[in-house]
């Protein structure tokens, strides 16, 4: 687990820094002003009701959406003012793991992890070097021996570290997770909870979780934001937040 | 009031789909050109539209050929012409029924092939997940793909003609004892390149159609399985119904050509 004692946010530099982030769909108001901030190494968690908005932030953090109004930005660079080019860019230090996983049904995992990297071809020209890459990114997934399965042949559990297998083979230096352990079994969501711990630890990675799984909040977090309505609500450490006695964020612990 | 109100709706609905498959068109001029360019994935594409509708358009063919001459064939002989048989039945197969039918099929097999594939890759976020890894799914998946259905569909049109044109001979043969080589010699004395050229020409722009509107339904599904469904349904639907236009319009300005 990580040392959250020794962690001090104000000794790190500014990572992302999102402020006023606004987003409706046809007349919903979904983010109402939303702010967040996440420094180097953190490991951030935001709590929120399904359908709270947290999958559409995430998405406006990294130009999957655009956003009405708000900034957003991420290693000093303005999402929104980005052009194509300079948010591919932007992209390669930014991992992201998608609810379902997202992996692609067509493809074999081999061909799934070859994916990133095809864009950076000259680098990667070397057949046996993207091999050595591939095989020791499922090492650390525990799943080398899935190499030449095809996604309709793993388990969720199984295609939830694929995924997390995927984001991690260009070594990002933050990765955003949505709701990592949705959907799978209390065991398998322990086991990527302390994956995601190790992946924390070993990369020295950011990471943003957003989630409903307090477990997730419990074992692995920095630091907690709860959305309520479009707007973090709340803020503190984990412990701060079982021990407060507003209703609204007893509701959730 | 309520069925002004529905129709209203639904023209507004078509006015803007209208106005986002162009969008969605010039979109695909503007990143053909662009590099990279996903040669391999267009060959795959390419091979899988024609390894799956081959069969289908073999045996249709087949089958519109035999019919086609099965039903002529009276009239013909009553009015003492069937000799004319063979090169009738050519025409009408290269010039209309050849292009119609083998679109339609691969409008129905393809098409829809392709709304729900890309409407899957939508809804599981498989497309956002390309996006973020720098990989523009535009190029990837719908460039390729119209590009694929274009240049197939012309040729399975012209095997599509071949294997209707033997059904025909087949009948031909059983019923009158043509041999296999008075019946093409016939077929081609008529036969010119002003029947086929408009054909394939034709036959590039329903390629292009079926390609165009499987993905666009695809691209754009809405979120939810439902969305897939709905995607690959009217993915076919619209594609034939745009299938007919197109074909009148070709039949108009060759027309305009052989007016001329
Ligand atoms: N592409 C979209 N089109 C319309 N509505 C959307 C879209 N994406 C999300 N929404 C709406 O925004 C709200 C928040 O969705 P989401 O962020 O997915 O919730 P969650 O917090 O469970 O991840 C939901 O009410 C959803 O219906
Ligand atoms: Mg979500």
């Amino acid at each position: 687990m990580l040392s959250k004692e020794t962690y001090n946010k104000d000794d790190q530099q500014k990572i992302i820094e999102v402020v006023q982030l606004f987003k409706k769909f046809a007349g919903k108001q979904v983010l109402n002003g939303f702010d967040i901030d996440l420094y180097n190494g953190e490991c951030l968690v935001v709590i929120g009701k399904s359908g709270s908005g947290k999958t559409v932030m995430i998405r406006c953090m990294v130009g999957l959406m655009t956003g009405e109004s708000g900034q957003i930005k991420i290693l000093d660079k303005s999402i929104p003012d980005l052009d194509q080019k300079e948010l591919d860019e932007l992209r390669l230090h930014i991992g992201f793991l998608f609810q379902g996983s997202a992996l692609y049904d067509s493809m074999s995992v081999r061909e799934n992890l070859e994916f990133p990297l095809r864009r950076l071809r000259k680098k990667y020209s070397n057949k046996d070097a993207v091999e050595k890459l591939i095989r020791e990114v499922l090492v650390s997934v525990g799943l080398e021996h899935t190499i030449d399965l095809m996604p309709s042949e793993l388990s969720g559990g199984m295609k939830r570290r694929i995924a997390l297998a995927r984001t991690l083979i260009l070594r990002p230096e933050i990765i955003f997770y949505d709701e990592p352990t949705t959907g799978l079994d209390p065991i398998t969501a322990k086991e990527i909870i302390n994956l995601i711990a190790e992946v924390q630890k070993k990369y020295n990675t950011t990471s943003l979780i957003i989630t409903h799984d307090l477990n997730v909040a419990k074992l692995i977090s920095n630091r907690v934001v709860i959305l309520v309505d479009g707007k973090n609500y709340a803020e503190g450490t984990y412990q701060e937040m079982v021990n407060s006695s507003d209703p609204v964020i007893k509701a959730f612990f | 009031m309520d069925y002004w109100l529905y129709t209203i709706e639904k023209l507004r609905q078509f006015i803007i789909m209208v106005g986002e498959v162009a969008y969605f068109t010039c979109r695909f001029f503007r990143e053909v050109t662009s590099r990279p360019i996903e040669f391999q994935e267009f060959l795959k594409q390419s091979y899988m539209v024609g390894y799956k509708s081959l069969p289908l358009v073999a045996t249709t063919s087949l089958i519109m050929g035999m019919v086609l001459t099965l039903q002529t064939r009276p009239t013909l002989v009553n009015f003492g012409a069937v000799s004319l048989m063979p090169s009738m039945v050519g025409i009408s197969i290269v010039r209309e029924i050849g292009p119609v039918i083998t679109a339609l099929i691969c409008a129905g097999k393809v098409g829809s092939g392709i709304g729900a594939e890309l409407g899957s890759m939508r809804v599981t976020e498989q497309i956002d997940a390309m996006e973020v890894s720098g990989t523009n799914p535009f190029k990837y998946l719908v460039v390729t793909r119209i590009l694929a259905t274009t240049i197939t569909l012309p040729i399975l049109v012209v095997l599509g003609d071949t294997v209707g044109l033997l059904g025909s001979y087949m009948v031909e043969n059983i019923k009158g004892a043509v041999s296999f080589t008075l019946f093409f010699n016939l077929v081609f004395d008529y036969l010119s390149y002003g029947d086929l050229i408009p054909a394939i020409i034709k036959s590039f722009f329903f390629g292009f159609a079926i390609g165009l509107i499987g993905c666009y339904k695809g691209y754009y599904a809405e979120r939810g399985t439902a969305g897939v469904g709905l995607a690959a349904n009217s993915a076919v639907v619209i594609t034939s119904m745009l299938l007919f236009f197109i074909d009148f319009l070709a039949v108009l300005v060759a027309d305009i050509f052989y007016e001329l």
